[in-house]
């Protein structure tokens, strides 16, 4: 149908442009699995997009990764999810570089690897594997938790620096995010936070017991 | 009417029994059964009071959904009631007393012949729904408990009228703090509309209204603890054993206990009728050996009064009479004010019947007051009227619940003995009454001492002066119980007339309201009325034999003329007669029967009677015979009012020609209104106790000069209705001045005005919930502010008073505090003092604690939300951020709270998962900014920026010092790009005390979990033991103007303004000298630069913005 050129072009603008929003991670899914054809494609702009862009980008990115592979996998169109779990590690380790320049992303990592487990589209062994990796990384790679000293050392505060510079050589940039680009992160982490806790008055079929459980908090509550 | 105010007292009383016979009463009234849940709900009239003020917050938001439909409901049922009662009524013999009944009944939803007792804890239980319902009506509790007060000391009518008018709720807010009464009369007010005419129609409703008021605000103090205390005595005699009270109070009466017998044997029938409680009563009164019991006091004092027994059963009769008629006369008069209904001649009324005779008397009595009439009374005491009084008080009280309290125990012979011996002895005896009232439930002994404590309060507060001392204010209540003995003599008499006192209440309380003493010197004039009564009563016991004998036929007529003494003796008691009257209308309807029955027994209740009257008689009898001569009169027009405007015109006409009777038969009326009055008595003790705990509020404020205060309720009413212009054009209850001239805050939640309410004259602060831009309705974080705030009643959290929509808009109603500490601190002249600002901490934090004890996250905690009052009180505002938090369990919760300069490092951060120690962060720099009048952490309103700002004072967190850091969510985002030493030191360690310092330190740990709680800091040595201790900044009240953040930032802006005009004014003259020179050379460039003159400008106002 499309021009796969534009199809590809479209793709990746809607990449660029993800943001907190549940709306736009679907809608750039949708738009995947409507060129399901051109999956390839996508995937390797997914890719593409995911070792181009800021940060925050990618972040929002690896969220999608996690609708696109949901919603594949209703779809019946498991290539998407194939695709995924075989390159699962590069996407990693864009997300969270090891330089330290993407600590800040290795909570959503996590948070995606955990639900891609649930979602039986990682197996457990692969999300451990990864997870070992990251810890490195967790802390702020390496000597990166410098700025946070277990001890008031100024020699540490000195390592801290030198690693700091270090990992600004290496990283797109690695001791601080651009202030406009943290503010948003933080507004899109925010935003997240804020759906997530929408899922909160979801009642499952154990909701009989959490009504009682509220309930008896209500009144300890009320009566404190 | 009179039933409900009964009612109240009879609830309070009764409530402990009518617990127990609400199963039973439950039948009668579904009503009443949710008045009891009601009142249970508010236990102590205190409790009461901090109830209505919950109520009053939660009416706020449910006014509309409970409180119309409730009152309402109670109306028609109290209507429909009055109906029954008064067809019951009017089979009871005695007109009066049907029509006391009546009232009751309407009150009372249950029908008479559901039994009294019923009646009686229907009673008690419909005035709390009554006042519950007001309360929630009533938007502010103070307001109302001021507005009781008023009520009280105006003439009920008058008031009523006007209040009704106006205020219904804010009457019945008034009248909560009356408690039952309150409620009872704003219940009847608003159901007759033109409550005047009920009054002209039932003596007993309007005198029972009337009285009560005058006398609750002259000598509502006393009258209430006397009354409270004879009710608890009585409830406890009731619940205990009624007849071991009684019977030891006939003992006690010896010499009235003929007359006790008489009137037990006539009570009884009607008790029984009533209430199986009478019953009993009546039996053992009529079985106790004394009938000096309450029925033998009543009747002596009756007797005393009449010089002659027939003579002073038809004074009595016609002085009840009359006075029922004048009370009724009175309070209509007050509600003729109000309403056109013929009662407005009866003011005249009460001024003639009181003051020509006893009330003259009386307060002559008064004028001379507490030492003379204490001197009086102990003489009298000695003698035996003054016992007689005392136990007539008793006894009337006893009757109902008094009778077998008091007489229980201490009556016999005690109670004379201890009457006469003084007025502490009686209060002793009731207490020792109280001890074997064992038998009655403990509730209502302990109900009942808060009560007496009051009022002996009330006593020392103004009253006591006067009286000499707390115990001869206890005596005081004696007194009036035996005043309400007297009147019991007198007694049905007085009973009726308080019923009208009550409704005419309004009114003596103008009359008497001149009579500032009418409490006090209504207790004197009473200890002179009983000592006259117990000389006359002791003729009268007599005459009252026979006259119950003869009563038995025409006992109505005897009710009003034991109404017209009552008036006199009301004067001094009203208050408590009034909210006994209401009791006792709905026994005396019952009484009637027992009269018949009982009037063998009453005559020898007389014979005891006469014994101690004997002695009265020579001090009392011109007195009570000027006082009859005149009061029927009087009385006379008040009934005809009365019974005109009453339903029953047949009746009125009778009741009319009975007043005539009733003088004669007044001695047969007294007997049977001993009984009445014992109900009276009952029902006001009741009223009283309820009033009692409201008054206890109310005295505080009331114990200032009773007159004056009178003077100034009369002034008010007159004030009422001509509203100045400015109120009256004003659309909305609340006037604030138009424009935003009435602005005091602003801010994404909406406006803030500062307005005023154009009845109370009360200060509020209306929050506008901004609705605009709203899609999905009334925004949800509104609602969740106003359960939060419902939720909420510390003296450090602002008070939520209502909620109120209007003209499309939702405003929050708030109690208006002058300063916010922003605003304070900002301030050009005015410097807090340490041991202020050590105050203010404390209050700080004493707030945070309550609410972190309740499970409430204030999350927006700063200067400008803390509001300071011009006493130095402070109040935490602005819930618009608050919740609920969960004290166990993994919390959740969005970590964009709280304003950025107070917002403490873990939520920024990026934490979801915090807890109280936000708030404590927050209240550590408003402390820093107490001390310094700078905030401590001023960023630029970004996370970055204000982590920044703690960074540099506090230095950059270590793992060691805060092991949580590097989990919280933007710990990478926001890592510090290079190590900060903490300056804290440095900065701060010279600008505050030691212990301020560490605590400040500790309040400031990077840690949330090391922070220090609310209840740490207040225990904290700072707060403890560091000089100076805390002082309240009542200063303030000299600072002129409010101060809030608000005007605060108009004042900076303006003055930025100024400076910026000034400075443009310098560059405008620079460049004019520029272009000066420059035209000199060439217009051209001369105009290109005079352009960038503005830009610059332009960029230096939005810099120093």
């Amino acid at each position: 149908m499309a021009d796969p050129f534009e199809v590809r072009m479209r793709f990746t603008s809607q990449l660029q442009h993800l943001n907190a929003s549940v709306n736009s991670s679907q809608k750039a899914a949708h738009y995947a699995l409507k060129y399901r054809d051109m999956d390839e494609d996508l995937h390797s702009c997914i890719l593409e997009q995911l070792e181009r862009n800021s940060m925050n980008n990618r972040a929002n990115i690896m969220y999608f990764i996690e609708h696109l592979c949901d919603m594949a996998q209703r779809e019946n169109h498991i290539e998407f999810v194939r695709m995924m779990q075989r390159d699962i590690l590069r996407v990693v380790d864009a997300v969270a570089p090891s330089d330290g320049s993407g600590a800040a992303n290795v909570k959503v990592v996590r948070r995606v690897l955990a639900g891609l487990q649930q979602k039986s589209i990682l197996l457990p062994d692969t999300v451990l594997e990864i997870e070992a990796g990251l810890a490195e990384r967790d802390t702020g790679a390496g000597a990166g938790n410098a700025l946070s000293p277990i001890s008031p050392n100024p020699k540490a505060t000195l390592q801290h620096s030198e690693s700091t510079s270090s990992s600004k050589i290496n990283g797109v940039g690695f001791t601080r995010l651009d202030k406009r680009q943290i503010e948003q992160r933080i507004d899109e982490d925010r935003e997240r936070h804020k759906r997530l806790r929408e899922s909160i008055w979801a009642v499952g079929i154990e909701g009989e017991g959490e009504f009682e459980r509220l309930w008896g908090g209500r009144w300890r509550l009320w009566g404190g | 009417m009179a039933a409900s105010r009964r009612s109240p007292l009879m609830r309070d009383q009764w409530r402990a029994e009518d617990d127990y016979r609400d199963t039973h009463r439950r039948r009668d009234r579904d009503r009443n059964r949710g008045s009891s849940d009601r009142r249970q709900t508010s236990p102590a009239a205190p409790q009461r009071q901090k109830d209505t003020d919950v109520e009053l917050k939660i009416k706020g938001k449910a006014t509309v959904d409970s409180a119309p439909g409730s009152p309402s409901r109670n109306k028609k049922a109290e209507e429909e009631r009055g109906s029954r009662k008064d067809t019951t009524k009017k089979e009871s013999r005695s007109p009066p007393r049907r029509r006391p009944r009546d009232e009751d009944q309407i009150k009372r939803p249950r029908d008479p012949s559901e039994v009294r007792r019923s009646d009686r804890p229907r009673r008690r239980e419909e005035p709390d729904l009554i006042t519950k319902r007001r309360r929630t009506r009533s938007r502010s509790p103070a307001r109302e408990i001021f507005d009781f007060r008023e009520d009280r000391r105006r003439p009920r009518s008058p008031i009523y009228s006007g209040r009704i008018d106006t205020f219904r709720p804010s009457s019945r807010r008034l009248s909560p703090l009356r408690s039952s009464r309150g409620d009872h009369y704003s219940s009847s007010y608003p159901e007759s509309g033109s409550l005047a005419g009920r009054f002209g129609d039932s003596y007993v409703p309007g005198a029972r209204r009337r009285p009560s008021p005058p006398a609750y605000s002259d000598s509502k103090h006393t009258s209430y603890r006397r009354r409270s205390r004879s009710t608890d005595r009585y409830l406890k005699s009731r619940k205990a054993s009624p007849v071991h009270q009684r019977r030891t109070s006939s003992s006690d009466r010896p010499p009235r206990r003929e007359k006790d017998t008489a009137a037990a044997k006539d009570r009884p029938s009607p008790r029984t009728e009533h209430s199986p409680s009478r019953r009993e009563e009546a039996t053992r009164r009529r079985r106790t050996p004394s009938p000096l019991s309450r029925g033998d006091a009543r009747r002596p004092t009756r007797k005393q009064r009449s010089p002659t027994p027939e003579r002073r059963e038809g004074a009595r009769s016609g002085r009840t009479k009359m006075q029922s008629s004048t009370r009724p006369i009175q309070s209509i008069l007050d509600d003729g004010q109000r309403c056109p209904s013929p009662p407005r001649p009866i003011p005249s009324f009460d001024s003639v019947p009181q003051n020509p005779a006893a009330i003259s008397e009386a307060f002559p009595l008064h004028g001379m007051k507490a030492s003379e009439v204490h001197g009086t009374h102990g003489n009298h005491r000695p003698n035996r009227p003054p016992h007689l009084n005392t136990q007539h008080s008793y006894s009337t009280s006893p009757q109902w619940t008094p009778n077998s309290s008091h007489h229980g125990s201490p009556h016999s012979g005690s109670p004379f003995n201890q009457p006469r011996g003084g007025w502490g002895g009686q209060q002793q005896q009731y207490q020792s009454q109280q001890g074997l009232n064992a038998y009655s439930p403990p509730y209502r002994q302990g109900s009942y001492p808060p009560q007496q404590s009051p009022q002996a309060q009330y006593y020392p507060n103004g009253q006591q002066s006067p009286y000499g001392g707390p115990q001869q204010m206890q005596p005081g209540f004696q007194n009036q119980p035996f005043r309400g003995g007297h009147s019991g003599y007198r007694g049905g008499h007085y009973g009726q007339p308080p019923d009208r006192r009550f409704s005419g209440s309004g009114p003596p309380p103008q009359s008497y309201g001149p009579t500032p003493t009418r409490g006090r010197g209504g207790h004197f004039q009473n200890l002179q009325w009983t000592a006259n009564s117990a000389s006359r009563g002791r003729s009268d016991n007599n005459q009252r034999n026979s006259a119950q004998h003869m009563q038995n036929s025409p006992p109505p007529q005897i009710a009003p003329s034991q109404t017209n003494d009552v008036d006199d003796v009301d004067n001094p008691f009203r208050p408590s007669k009034d909210l006994q009257v209401e009791d006792e209308i709905a026994k005396e309807a019952s009484m009637p029967p027992p009269r018949q029955n009982s009037d063998s027994s009453s005559k020898v209740s007389f014979a005891f009677k006469a014994k101690p009257a004997a002695p009265m008689l020579a001090k009392s009898p011109p007195d009570l015979t000027q006082r009859m001569k005149e009061p029927p009169k009087k009385e006379n027009l008040l009934e005809n009012m009365n019974i005109k405007a009453p339903s029953r015109p047949a009746e009125n006409h009778a009741g009319h020609d009975r007043r005539d009777d009733r003088r004669e038969r007044d001695y047969r009326d007294d007997h049977r209104d001993n009984r009445d009055y014992r109900d009276h008595r009952r029902g006001d003790y009741r009223d009283d106790r309820r009033p009692g705990r409201d008054q206890k509020r109310d005295r505080v404020r009331e114990r200032s000069p009773e007159i004056i205060k009178e003077r100034k309720i009369m002034t008010r009413i007159k004030a009422r209705p001509t509203l100045t212009t400015e109120f009256n054009q004003s659309t909305s209850v609340y006037y604030r001045k138009p424009g935003n001239e009435s602005v005091v805050g602003s801010g994404t939640y909406g406006k803030v005005f500062k307005a005023i309410h154009v009845y109370t004259k009360n200060l509020a602060a209306l929050k506008k919930i901004r609705m605009d831009g709203e899609k999905d309705g009334f925004p949800v974080t509104a609602v969740r502010e106003i359960k939060l705030l419902q939720s909420l009643k510390h003296e450090n959290v602002v008070a939520l008073q209502e909620v109120m929509v209007e003209h499309n808009d939702c405003f929050m109603v708030f109690e208006y505090l002058s300063h916010d500490l922003t605003g304070l601190l900002n301030h050009p002249t005015f410097k807090l003092e340490h041991a202020h600002k050590k105050h203010l901490g404390r209050q700080l934090f004493e707030g945070l604690n309550y609410l972190h004890r309740r499970g409430v996250l204030h999350r927006d905690i700063k200067a400008a939300n803390i509001l300071v009052s011009n006493t130095g009180q402070l109040k935490l505002a602005d819930f618009g951020l608050a919740r609920f938090f969960a004290k166990r369990g993994k919390p959740d919760y969005t970590n964009r709270v709280i304003t950025i300069w107070y917002r403490s490092p873990e939520l920024l951060l990026g934490e979801t998962q915090y807890g109280p120690a936000v708030d404590i962060w927050s209240a550590a720099c408003v402390i820093v900014e107490i001390f310094t009048r700078h905030a401590i952490f001023p960023g630029d309103g970004g996370e970055i920026n204000q982590l920044d700002k703690i960074y540099n004072v506090l230095g950059t967190p270590t793992r060691g010092e805060w092991p949580g850091l590097v989990d919280m969510a933007w710990f990478e985002l926001l890592r510090p790009t290079e190590r900060k030493p903490n300056t804290f030191v440095e900065k701060y360690q010279e600008r505050l005390t030691p212990d301020a310092f560490e605590l400040l330190q500790a309040m400031f740990m990077y840690d949330p979990s090391k922070r220090p709680t609310a209840g740490d800091v207040l225990e904290h040595p700072y707060f403890m033991t560091e000089e100076p201790s805390p002082r309240q900044a009542i200063e303030l009240k000299d600072l002129e103007g409010d101060w809030h953040e608000f005007e605060s930032k108009a004042l900076r802006k303006e003055n930025e303004r100024k400076n910026q005009e000034a400075r443009r004014a310098v560059r405008l003259e620079e460049h004019e000298r520029e272009k000066a020179k420059r035209r000199a050379s060439g217009s051209t460039t001369a105009e290109r630069e005079s352009k960038r003159p503005r830009p610059n400008s332009s960029h230096g106002e939005v810099g120093s913005k």
